[in-house]
């Protein structure tokens, strides 16, 4: 009598679900470790806002940027870019690395949906600290503004989610990369800058010149971070609202398949390591 | 049809090899130059077939392609060329269907999560591989007492000892009840009552659930204990498939029997000696170890034989060692 893994979408929700949960409880266990990383961050957050609201004078209006809207993009597109860090990528690689991949590869689970429930269970443990020390940051300080009305708040919700599925993807396919690089270490690093710097996450694109922030708009880095923090930002608003999160939406379907398809190709030229 | 089907499986390696040596400075470094690729043939056109509940030993010197076989089996490789099929399915082109009917402990890895109690792994488990609550729990209970694994469930797997780990890891693989369990090196590094109790626990298995198991392993033990047949492969190629009595039969034909005499020349004398059927002795002191072919005559007789010819005051008949007749394999003494 053999057995076949549920197609049911009810039974494989629940089964990732659960993954989610337990890596949420995973990530919980560290707490020590995690508030320590946290810290630094905190530390880089308030340095980025001081040095932003030191060079910005009062009132100025640059490029459709009051003062209050830029530092609020700032400390928003900081904490977005904190969202999902270091570990999905360096876990999968240092599971190729080691040819621990194997103990993945037996479960009876798909392994992107599998490392994504793991990234999202970590994702709920960083997302409460960052939102806490957000807003902290953003109504002692800034004086941060925020959406009022519930259309822009499920809007920028619905584009952190696509923001989400992006950013893992990215992170995702840089891991895969192990498969021909054996030591990633300088890919991740390249990796997170570039997102950062492409994706509007430690300045706004708005700031680059028009025709180059039209083309960085189109790529997929851009629904990473600026998208969801120019929506709290009301930087866009209305009909255009439609239209970026559509294009997001694009990108996060189009990611999820180009991963999916790098992992296939991936494990037909498999080399395990260790024996 | 036979649960577990190998045809022609081949498997080939690219690897990068390293640069060549005194091509000049610049050549030394690596982005100048490109390493010439080689290809290893880890698994060499390999058949063989294992029915519904067989025990099947595999042996191999390290590097023969033993974990390759596994990891083909298990659905993780996808092979180079020829045929795999273990319950009627492709491991690697359904993988994930596959997984839910197998069982896997590979001895140097852990599926466990580091991080978790094993109760909490065992229940991740449960959800994963679609266990009912009822299914769960018997099988749970079950193993739990055959493995001793009571005390341990509230433990977290990062601070179980390597043979706790290893029981553990054993459970894991079977908590969904799989239909063939592969095993690679399940007892490397574990001390002797441990390696006992797994394999007390693997015939138990075999004859309560009917679990086809293959196995590899450096202790021929594990084999002799547990397994009824045996595959050899070296260099990737099968050099033995059959049961383990007629293997004994068959390369175990050379058997020994010591006898100590009364002095060192009595001994040398026995050595210059043609004894009927002997053919080989050596000295070692008053001690002299006769080689026979145990097809063409008995201990008895040579025992027999020397003890009305010499003042024999000791006499030592050893049990045909497997071990020694593997390590010959492996050396190519015998074939």
């Amino acid at each position: 009598m053999r057995k076949t893994a549920s197609r049911s979408w009810s039974v494989l929700f629940q089964k990732y679900r659960y993954l989610v949960l337990v890596s949420y409880r995973r990530a919980s266990t560290y707490r020590g470790a995690y508030l320590l990383s946290l810290l630094g961050n905190i530390v880089r957050m308030v340095a980025f806002l001081a040095l932003w609201s030191a060079t910005i004078s009062t009132g100025a209006d640059r490029n459709g940027f009051s003062r209050q809207s830029l530092l609020t993009y700032v400390l928003l597109a900081f904490a977005l870019d904190g969202l999902l860090s270091f570990r999905t990528e360096s876990t999968i690689a240092n599971s190729v690395r080691t040819g621990d991949v194997v103990s993945d590869l037996l479960k009876p689970l798909d392994h992107q949906a599998m490392h994504f429930a793991d990234a999202l269970g970590m994702v709920l443990v960083e997302g409460l600290w960052l939102m806490i020390i957000t807003a902290v940051l953003g109504f002692l300080w800034i004086d941060m503004i925020y959406p009022t009305d519930a259309a822009t708040i499920a809007a920028f919700l619905f584009s952190v989610c696509l923001a989400l599925i992006i950013k893992f993807d990215l992170a995702y396919l840089t891991g895969v990369a192990a498969f021909w690089l054996t030591d990633v270490r300088g890919l991740i690093v390249t990796r997170s800058t570039l997102a950062g710097i492409l994706g509007g996450a430690y300045f706004p694109l708005e700031f680059l010149p028009d025709t180059v922030r039209r083309v960085l708009d189109l790529l997929p880095f851009a629904g990473t971070t600026a998208v969801p923090a120019r929506i709290f930002t009301g930087q866009i608003a209305g009909s255009a609202i439609g239209l970026a999160l559509a294009r997001q939406l694009l990108w996060a379907v189009a990611m999820w398949l180009a991963a999916r398809f790098v992992w296939k190709k991936a494990l037909r030229k498999v080399t395990i390591h260790g024996g | 049809m036979s649960l577990i089907l190998a045809e022609d499986l081949t498997k080939v390696y690219h690897v990068r090899g390293k640069p060549q040596p005194n091509q000049g400075v610049w050549k030394g470094i690596r982005i100048f130059s490109r390493r010439p690729k080689q290809t290893i043939l880890a698994v060499n056109h390999i058949s063989f077939q294992i029915e519904q509940g067989e025990m099947v030993g595999f042996l191999g010197p390290n590097g023969a392609g033993k974990s390759t076989v596994v990891k083909i089996m298990s659905g993780v490789l996808v092979p180079t060329s020829g045929k795999v099929e273990v319950n009627g399915l492709i491991p690697h082109q359904n993988r994930i269907d596959h997984a839910m009917n197998i069982g896997v402990v590979f001895g140097q890895r852990t599926t466990l999560w580091w991080d978790l109690p094993l109760r909490d792994s065992f229940e991740l488990l449960r959800v994963i591989y679609e266990i009912g609550q009822e299914d769960y729990r018997k099988s749970l209970d079950w193993l739990a007492d055959m493995l001793e694994l009571g005390d341990l469930l509230d433990r977290p797997v990062r601070q179980l000892s390597l043979g706790q780990r290893m029981r553990a890891e054993l459970a894991a693989a079977l908590l969904h009840r799989p239909a063939v369990l592969f095993l690679d090196e399940p007892t490397i590094g574990l001390d002797v009552a441990i390696k006992q109790r797994i394999r007390n626990s693997l015939r138990e298995l075999n004859h309560k659930w009917g679990v086809t198991l293959l196995l590899t392993t450096h202790d021929i033990r594990d084999i002799e204990e547990v397994c009824g047949n045996l595959i050899v492969i070296d260099k990737g190629q099968l050099v033995y498939d059959g049961s383990l009595a007629s293997f004994r039969d068959t390369y175990c034909d050379k058997r020994v029997i010591r006898v100590a005499l009364k002095d060192e020349p009595t001994a040398g004398e026995l050595t210059q000696d043609t004894l009927p059927n002997v053919i080989q002795a050596e000295r070692n002191g008053p001690w002299v170890t006769l080689y026979y072919r145990q097809s063409k005559t008995t201990a008895a007789n040579i025992a027999g034989y020397v003890m009305a010819h010499y003042p024999v005051t000791d006499l030592a008949v050893e049990e045909p060692s497997i071990e020694n007749t593997v390590a010959d394999l492996y050396r190519g003494k015998l074939l």
